[in-house]
């Protein structure tokens, strides 16, 4: 699991709209493909930097706007605290993109829990909705660390499965936390 | 009917590129393609594949052609685990 501190420090960054690393931020899908490839060009990591990509790529897929006065785009740090990846956004979060479509889901739980776990997606009738599913598999089949969070609702995996919980500070938007081992 | 994927990139990552790939191939590659042509997708020298991307270009033959699909060189640890989640 990814550490209580290193996600508290997350959150924080994210809460202060990452003020000290606002060049990470892509505003479009072109300039955080092409920052990922620098990734890729630097790590060769095919696999990671697929699950990154699939997480990247959702801001643009579900996001045609951004909270007003927050930055757009998505937040993309392959280096926080040396080890962990931070993927993030300001956009309407995984309860937003799904009710749009899915009006009788209720809470952000029930929405983060669905989105993992299901073939589901905000852009319905298209035939979407793998890209989460494809993340928690990986991370459980590679013994990485994940941390997500949208609104109030949080997921966790590691090899040994994945749980959903509520955290009492909702976050707009989401988050993700990667740690590759 | 062999498609080298590698002509798309390697690095394959987003659902739009996935789907102008595929309107590409559409446009320019299957035109002469015949009903018992078996479509056989050569991943060697793709680097990154996400089921994003696979999804459009997999999605897109499927709805189009009725014909066999094949994959072939899918080695690449990030082509097994992305045909794994498209295909299943």
């Amino acid at each position: 699991m990814i550490s209580e501190i290193i996600i508290q420090n997350a959150i924080e960054n994210k809460t202060n709209e990452f003020k000290s690393k606002i060049d990470k931020f892509s505003i479009t899908r072109d300039v955080f493909n092409a920052r990922l490839q620098v990734y890729i060009s630097e790590t060769s990591k095919w696999l990671e930097s697929a699950v990154i990509g699939e997480l990247g790529n959702n801001t643009f897929d579900h996001n045609f706007q951004f909270l007003p006065g927050f930055p757009r785009g998505v937040f993309f740090d392959s280096s926080f605290q040396d080890e962990y990846i931070i993927i993030a956004d300001f956009g309407i979060g995984v309860l937003g993109s799904l009710r749009t479509v899915y009006p009788e889901i209720e809470s952000d739980l029930e929405a983060v829990e669905k989105a993992f776990t299901q073939r589901i997606s905000g852009r319905y009738p298209e035939q979407r909705g793998n890209g989460l599913k494809f993340v928690i598999e990986n991370v459980q089949n590679n013994s990485w660390n994940f941390f997500f969070q949208s609104g109030s609702a949080c997921c966790n995996a590691d090899e040994s499965g994945y749980k959903f919980s509520e955290s009492n500070t909702p976050l707009s938007g989401t988050l993700a936390i990667l740690q590759f081992l | 009917m062999h498609i080298k994927i590698e002509n798309f990139g390697d690095i394959l990552i987003s659902r739009p590129a996935g789907k102008e790939a595929f309107l590409g191939a559409k446009a320019y590659i299957f035109k002469p393609i015949q009903n018992t042509d078996s479509i056989v997708l050569d991943f060697e020298g793709v680097k990154v594949l996400t089921p994003s991307w696979a999804d459009e270009f997999i999605s897109g033959i499927k709805n189009s052609y009725s014909n066999k699909i094949e994959f072939i060189n899918t080695d690449n640890p990030s082509v097994q685990a992305s045909l794994k989640t498209v295909l299943n």
